[in-house]
């Protein structure tokens, strides 16, 4: 069974800008895979339909809205609820701003959030909350305020939110981004210690090739390339075109 | 602008409470329907705005400084409802997380700048962006001209309450106590409505959809609103308006005298508060000859009208001051 | 106002108030002011009293005097207030220190001092004894509208977000030459005002999509809130303080 098959997954936002046109993407359970491509490209978007925030329940009939996500062999339906309850448990989204993820006043309470929407209460949620926060070695700061952390922190923590929810799908938005460089290590080294499949968004492509052993290229709402990571980031007549670029000095490792 | 403990009296104040809850449930009704489940995240970062534009001090003259109120412009961004949503948060979380603003005073408070200051302002608003031209200009005359207009009459709010159950009974009469607030709160919304206008223009430019008082149309034309000529617009309007105000007040003595009387029945009802009502005194006062009998029914008439010329004069001297100094600068530049 | 508003006033210290539920202390806070208000301004010894519970609070919640000192300065306005009713009061006149001053204006002016002392007094016990966050906790279980608690919760939360990023545009503002010193020069000002709501407005639309991605339907999970709820026990110690004020304004204050 694949943990993510999207086919043929078209969507227009209101104003009529075709976002995705047609993006077929299989992700078998275990990979790793960095979805990238320019600004733009509809990354965010595709990024959205993973857990079903889009399409909104009210558009799933419009015109330039059609096309079928499934997470672990379910298929999201964006008119049932419960469905879209669990296929959120089972799709972990950490967003790139992490202030926008951590919105209570206490890290633990954040990490929390998630697990108790699913029912967790009691003995139950902390030991959840304990677990999330120690995978991500942020177990001291429990008690503190999210806005007194540092970046590095604050995007482990967000880790952590999702990852307290047991999610099979873990998808990341700029991992990576205003990181200072050991930060940015420490994350990585996070991440390649989790056991779940991972789908993580990024421009950083020496991160990339790091954690993924898969790279896929988003342009115009379209998937242009798909393969071992290494091949893609060897073509440099594919990176040119799609506004991609390795950073000066860095040679791809054969 | 918050009111703190004692300054009006126990009943008046459970009265205002009372108002407050009541508008306040009709608020958060109807901003569940516009917002539905995203009310809480969005007004919340809203309300978050309104307390930072708060904190932050903007420049008036060299070594005066003011911060925003914010009730005309949440109202004009966000809508009357979830604008006096949010207005309201602020001011519950500055009485009881940083004690500003009295306890017993929050119904008070709730009902001069919550409501009554963010409903006057959009309904101005509104009611200009059917004359205005849909411009830069014209959404920033209709925000400037409703910022002005709701401090000043979250200000009347105040005279109001003051006249209904004050602790003590003033010399000069409410005429002049709302010119003299009116005058004050004119000037006040001049800065106000200077910088909420101009944001305002800002946001419009970038996210027409953003600015609710638009709904959701673009604006026309690339127009710029000019500080310059939004403060001398706004002197026009602030003049015009303080001298509107105290001769409505001094015009309308019978009224204001209807509403001490008012407060005085409030008053009776709840004696053991012992704060004096308006009447009350006046009463007494007679009895030793003192002052505030002149007040009311027998009242001197032109006292009030003093004072709102008074008003409406300090105003000017002001306005005439900043003109001064606009114009000698446009003549050092050149 | 001011720009203490950024920091919540919440003194660190491990008190048998501080340990009190948050629910039973904003009661007490509530029940006190109304007490104190409704009191006769003539009820000298009941403020007295009044007063001397709150030192007694104080102490007991080990909040320095100093703190509560500075932080009531907030009400300087109202003092401002006090005392020019003297002079602008009806009613009889007596002389102090050679001024001819309103009788009815110094009581009035005293009422306004010492209600509203003892007002903001109890207010920044409530605050400097309990967590921000508590608060909110506290008026949620006081039945207060979820939809206001979780409001005020998020606006605490992002407050400070906003007040740096509105920081960061002003130092950028200042580094290219803007130093608005009259209010027709406030354009940059205002303008980032305008920015500021943009990008509020846009993070909590961000923050709501990631709410959504973990389950958030609208209500937040109780299981949240679950620790420190008053019991019979914490009501009813809390309640010794509006009773015993209570009794004072019985005692002293209605004579």
């Amino acid at each position: 069974m694949k943990a993510l098959e999207i086919s043929d997954l078209h969507y227009s936002y209101p104003d009529g800008h075709e976002a995705l046109q047609g993006v077929d993407l299989h992700i078998g359970a275990g990979e790793r895979v960095a979805l990238l491509g320019p600004n733009g490209a509809g990354k965010t978007t595709l990024v959205l339909h993973l857990n079903g925030i889009l399409p909104p329940a009210s558009a799933a009939n419009m015109r330039g809205v059609r096309g079928t996500v499934a997470v672990g062999g379910k298929k999201i339906e964006p008119k049932d609820r419960a469905g879209l309850a669990e296929i959120r448990r089972r799709v972990g989204l950490v967003f790139q701003d992490p202030d926008d993820q951590l919105f209570l006043p206490t890290v633990g309470e954040d990490v929390a959030f998630g697990p108790a929407n699913l029912g967790l209460r009691g003995e139950e949620l902390a030991a959840a909350v304990d677990e999330a926060l120690a995978a991500v070695g942020m177990s001291d700061v429990k008690h503190r305020a999210p806005h007194h952390l540092s970046l590095g922190q604050r995007r482990r923590v967000a880790v952590a939110t999702v990852l307290a929810m047991k999610p099979e799908l873990l998808v990341l938005d700029e991992p990576s981004s205003n990181l200072d460089p050991q930060a940015r290590r420490e994350l990585a080294e996070i991440l390649l210690s989790l056991p779940v499949t991972m789908l993580m968004v990024t421009h950083d492509l020496p991160y990339a090739a790091q954690l993924c052993q898969r790279a896929v290229v988003l342009d115009e709402g379209r998937i242009v390339a798909d393969g071992p990571i290494l091949e893609i980031l060897a073509d440099t007549q594919l990176l040119a075109k799609h506004r991609l670029e390795l950073p000066y000095g860095f040679a791809v490792p054969v | 602008m918050h009111i703190s403990n004692g300054i009006i009296n126990g009943p008046v104040s459970l009265a205002y409470a009372g108002v407050a809850v009541a508008l306040l449930a009709l608020c958060l009704n109807r901003s569940r329907q516009d917002l539905s489940d995203r009310l809480a995240p969005m007004a919340g970062l809203v309300a978050a705005f309104i307390f930072a534009v708060q904190m932050l001090n903007f420049p008036v003259l060299p070594g005066v400084s003011g911060h925003l109120l914010g009730g005309a412009l949440a109202a004009t961004l966000v809508g009357p409802w979830v604008g006096a949503l949010c207005v309201s948060v602020v001011l519950i979380v500055q009485a009881l997380i940083f004690a500003d603003g009295g306890l017993s005073a929050l119904g008070l408070n709730i009902t001069n700048m919550a409501l009554l200051g963010t409903a006057v302002g959009y309904l101005v608003v509104v009611g200009l962006m059917k004359l205005l031209p849909r411009s830069a200009f014209g959404v920033g005359a209709a925000v400037f001209a409703a910022s002005v207009v709701s401090v000043v009459i979250a200000s009347q709010g105040f005279v109001l309450q003051y006249a209904l159950g004050g602790e003590v009974p003033l010399t000069i009469g409410f005429g002049e106590i709302s010119a003299v607030m009116g005058g004050v709160h004119a000037l006040i919304g001049l800065g106000e409505g200077t910088i909420a206008a101009l944001a305002v223009v800002a946001v419009a430019k970038v996210r027409p959809d953003l600015v609710y008082a638009l709904r959701g149309e673009r604006l026309d034309g690339h127009a710029q609103a000019s500080p310059k000529r939004l403060v001398v617009a706004g002197l026009l309007t602030a003049a015009v308006l303080a001298g509107g105000v105290s001769y409505f007040a001094s015009s309308a003595p019978d009224g204001l005298d209807a509403t001490t009387l008012r407060g005085c029945t409030v008053n009776a009802a709840g004696e053991i508060t012992g704060g004096s009502c308006i009447a009350q005194s006046q009463g007494e006062h007679e009895l030793s000859g003192g002052l505030l009998a002149d007040y009311g029914i027998n009242g001197v008439e032109g006292t009030t009208g003093i004072a709102g010329i008074i008003g409406v004069a300090v105003t000017f001297a002001v306005g005439l001051a900043i003109f001064q100094i606009v114009r000698r600068r446009r003549k050092a530049r050149v | 106002m001011g720009a203490g508003h950024a920091h919540a006033m919440y003194v660190h210290q491990h008190s048998a108030v501080h340990h009190l539920a948050p629910e039973t202390k904003i009661a007490a806070a509530l029940a006190f002011t109304i007490i104190v208000v409704a009191t006769p301004r003539e009820g000298l010894l009941a403020f007295g009293a009044y007063a001397v519970l709150i030192a007694a609070i104080a102490v007991l919640a080990r909040v320095p005097a100093l703190w509560l000192a500075k932080r009531s300065l907030i009400e300087i306005p109202f003092v401002a207030t006090a005392l020019l009713l003297p002079f602008f009061a009806a009613g009889p006149k007596v002389s102090v220190l050679g001024l001819q001053v309103a009788q009815e204006g110094l009581w009035g002016g005293w009422n306004i001092l010492v209600k509203g002392t003892l007002g903001v007094l109890i207010a920044l016990l409530l605050a400097a004894t309990t967590p921000a966050r508590d608060i909110m906790t506290g008026l949620d279980r006081l039945r207060l509208p979820q939809a206001i608690t979780q409001i005020a919760m998020f606006m605490l939360r992002y407050l400070e977000v906003l007040a740096d990023e509105a920081r960061r545009m002003r130092i950028a503002r200042m580094s290219r030459l803007d130093d608005p010193r009259f209010l027709w020069q406030v354009k940059g000002f205002a303008t980032g005002l305008g920015t500021l709501f943009l990008r509020a407005f846009e993070r909590g639309e961000r923050v709501y999509l990631a709410m959504r991605s973990r389950g958030y339907t609208g209500r937040l999970p109780a299981a949240l809130q679950a620790d420190n709820v008053a019991n019979t026990r914490q009501w009813m110690t809390v309640a010794l303080l509006p009773a015993v004020a209570l009794a004072f304004l019985i005692l002293w204050g209605l004579q």
